[in-house]
């Protein structure tokens, strides 16, 4: 013990632990600049430090970005990580109606307890845990992929056919290019550049950011703004409440601790990332609210829900990255790289031989995100403000960095033009009241489906599929996980109405655009 | 009547007129596209082709639904005497299309140009759009972000740029 403390608090981490929470914290800001990008980005940096300095610093980043990314999602509706994107349903809605700073401080305690919670677990329940997570399958995954499609009848809104037909379209996306058990390439048309499939960040700032400035021209002049040049929103109308009173703290932990738990289980299987994480998060806290239709309209608890959720992904993705070598999310293969690069290698063996390395960074991970709340109770007070600047100059400064955010991640211009197609593609979805959020959502478990579903009938072989799903308990537990997520909510719905409304409510009582 | 108000009523006018929900041509445009993937499928290995031949399936009849839902509502509508408003009217849609159309141009200047010299261009060009009135503001924004793209981008994460 007095080892691993004298290793945790040098100079050296120390320094990596506030570098890793700075950079991590502005790269997460930037749309289109992820967390896999940062720590990719800084890994060369470490070459000559410090093993412990430097993955303090790695796994600071992490777990940062994917805080910092959710300052842009509230302010901006431009997620800043792929991660943010659940956040910015209800995080835009709160800052338009003037809860801006007050979103962001949920945010910034929601995440520094998903990241303390992930954390804790990594040091105390790591190996038991990745032990469980081998019993996971092919047919398992394929079952949490459709697990995970359901969440979208939540995301819909009033209308769940739009809301399905939006998860439908994802579907058909996340088709083309080459397909991942066959290698045939699919929808490509003959461009090698989308052999690589739809770039995912480009899409989503297209779907999220650009149709969200094309509505904001709309507005501004709805609003008769473009002609006076007026500012549409102020530093004052962004509140001056931040962090959550005591009470409302208390009332919010219990989803904090669901949410927490429910990333940290996404994290340890691997190949589920922070982006998945966020959206059972915040579907998590749909489920559970006795208010549902504040949803997608401003609810404090969609926020908390999902930057839980996501930041505890991160402590459960080092889970099976440290003890099987197997990374839980795109961020911790990277991370892999530069635990190998620093002479590491994953397993038992880290957690006896090397334990006064891997025990010091595991600590330092954790004080990562406490720090990540001083930093963040700063930060989010200095970046609100640029709420305060008029919409006709931001939309210009929004659209500049989306166009460079969806170039960097690749470096390609294809993915810039994939982007701007999104974007109209996604203000008609927003024009005709189709969730943009589902098809983000499917295009993300798409793969997952397909892989498992693809994998299940090869181990069936000539058994049939149904039985084959039926042997495997923990394919029963997921499939009726399925169905009860489907019909539970039309239940309830369907109650709601009939107490709330009554029988004189017509379906098609009101249209506009 | 001012400016606005004429503005306004203007602006009343432009729904009116529509007979057919628009769902029913979204969901007409959504079935198109779910037989073309399901046509361009068929010369896919059987594996491969599995699980498109799903989603296109699942967004036909989710759109079949679509269309018999607007049809009906279209229906009802007009047995109200009512109409459907239009889904893009020109006099709002046009700041969405002209946004879209020089972020277009924007991005064929980065492509083709450079991105910086795009920058200068675009960010004022969009103001100007945008009526921001003050130029320091222009000047300043177009400086600050060009700057802030250079130092962050180019000087720290050592991108290529366009």
């Amino acid at each position: 013990m007095p080892e691993i403390i004298a290793n945790l608090f040098t100079v050296d981490v120390l320094i990596a632990l506030i570098l890793g929470v700075f950079v991590g914290m502005i790269i997460g800001i930037l749309p289109g600049l992820g967390a896999t990008m940062a720590i990719a980005l800084m890994i060369p940096m470490t070459y000559g430090w410090d093993p412990t300095a430097s993955l303090v610093l790695l796994c600071s980043i992490y777990t940062t970005a994917t805080f910092g990314g959710s300052m842009s999602a509230i302010l901006l509706c431009t997620p800043g990580t792929p991660s943010s994107a659940a956040t910015a349903q209800d995080g835009y809605e709160l800052t338009k109606q003037g809860r801006g700073l007050e979103a962001m401080g949920i945010s910034t305690v929601s995440s520094v307890f998903g990241g303390v919670v992930g954390g804790v677990a990594l040091l105390l329940i790591a190996p038991p845990l990745a032990q469980f997570a081998l019993r996971f399958s092919s047919p398992e995954y394929f079952f949490i992929a459709l697990f995970g499609l359901t969440i979208i009848g939540s995301l819909a809104g009033n209308d769940p056919l739009k809301g399905f037909l939006s998860g439908a379209l994802g579907l058909l996306f996340c088709c083309v290019g080459m397909d991942g058990n066959t290698a045939y390439v699919r929808y490509a048309f003959g461009n090698i550049r989308l052999y690589s499939g739809i770039a995912m960040v480009p899409m989503m700032i297209g779907l999220f950011s650009v149709s969200q400035m094309m509505m904001q021209a709309e507005r501004l002049v709805k609003a008769g703004a473009i002609e006076k040049g007026q500012v549409l929103n102020d530093s004052t109308a962004l509140g001056t409440k931040f962090l959550p009173t005591f009470k409302e703290f208390i009332h919010l932990l219990p989803l904090m601790i669901r949410a927490s738990v429910l990333g940290l289980l996404i994290g340890i299987l691997p190949g589920a990332g922070g982006d998945i994480g966020s959206w059972v998060g915040y579907n998590e806290a749909k489920r559970t609210a006795k208010d549902r239709s504040k949803f997608g309209h401003g609810a404090l608890e969609g926020v908390c829900g999902s930057e839980a959720a996501n930041n505890a992904v991160c402590g459960g993705a080092y889970i099976p990255l440290l003890t099987l070598g197997i990374p839980g999310s795109g961020a911790a293969a990277v991370l892999m790289g530069g635990l190998t690069l620093h002479g590491l290698a994953p397993g038992s063996t880290l957690f006896t031989k090397n334990a006064n390395i891997v025990y010091p960074i595991i600590i330092g991970y954790i004080l990562a995100n406490l720090l990540m709340a001083v930093v963040g109770v700063f930060a989010c007070r200095k970046v609100v403000k640029v709420a305060a600047i008029p919409m006709n100059v931001i939309t210009p400064l929004v659209l500049v960095l989306a166009v460079i955010g969806a170039y960097a991640i690749n470096i390609s211009m294809f993915d810039v033009w994939v982007m701007l197609a999104f974007g109209l593609l996604g203000y008609i979805m927003r024009k005709a009241d189709f969730p943009t959020a589902p098809c983000v959502l499917a295009m993300i478990l798409g793969p997952m489906a397909e892989k498992g579903l693809h994998a299940s009938l090869q181990m069936a072989l000539k058994q049939n599929i149904v039985l084959f799903f039926a042997g495997r308990p923990l394919c029963v537990v997921f499939f009726l996980a399925t169905v009860a997520s489907i019909v539970i909510p039309l239940v309830l719905n369907r109650r709601d109405r009939k107490t709330k409304e009554g029988p004189e409510s017509g379906a098609y009582t009101a249209v506009d655009d | 009547l001012n400016k606005k108000q004429k503005e306004e009523r203007r602006m009343d006018k432009t729904p009116g007129g529509g007979k057919v929900d628009h769902d029913v041509y979204i969901g007409l445009v959504l079935i198109a596209f779910g037989i073309a993937g399901i046509v361009n499928a068929q010369a896919f290995p059987p594996a491969a082709k599995r699980f498109p031949m799903l989603a296109c399936g699942l967004m036909i009849v989710l759109s079949l639904i679509l269309v018999i839902r607007g049809l009906r509502r279209g229906a009802a509508i007009r047995k109200g005497g009512g109409t459907i408003a239009r889904l893009f009217p020109w006099d709002t849609a046009k700041y969405a299309l002209i946004t879209f159309l020089m972020t277009g141009i924007y991005i064929a200047l980065v492509e083709h140009v450079d991105f910086f010299v795009a920058t200068v261009i675009f960010v004022p060009a969009m103001m100007i759009f945008m009526r921001v009135k003050k130029k320091w503001v222009i000047v300043l924004s177009t400086a600050g972000i060009t700057f802030f793209c250079w130092f962050m981008f180019v000087n720290q994460l050592h991108i290529r740029m366009p």
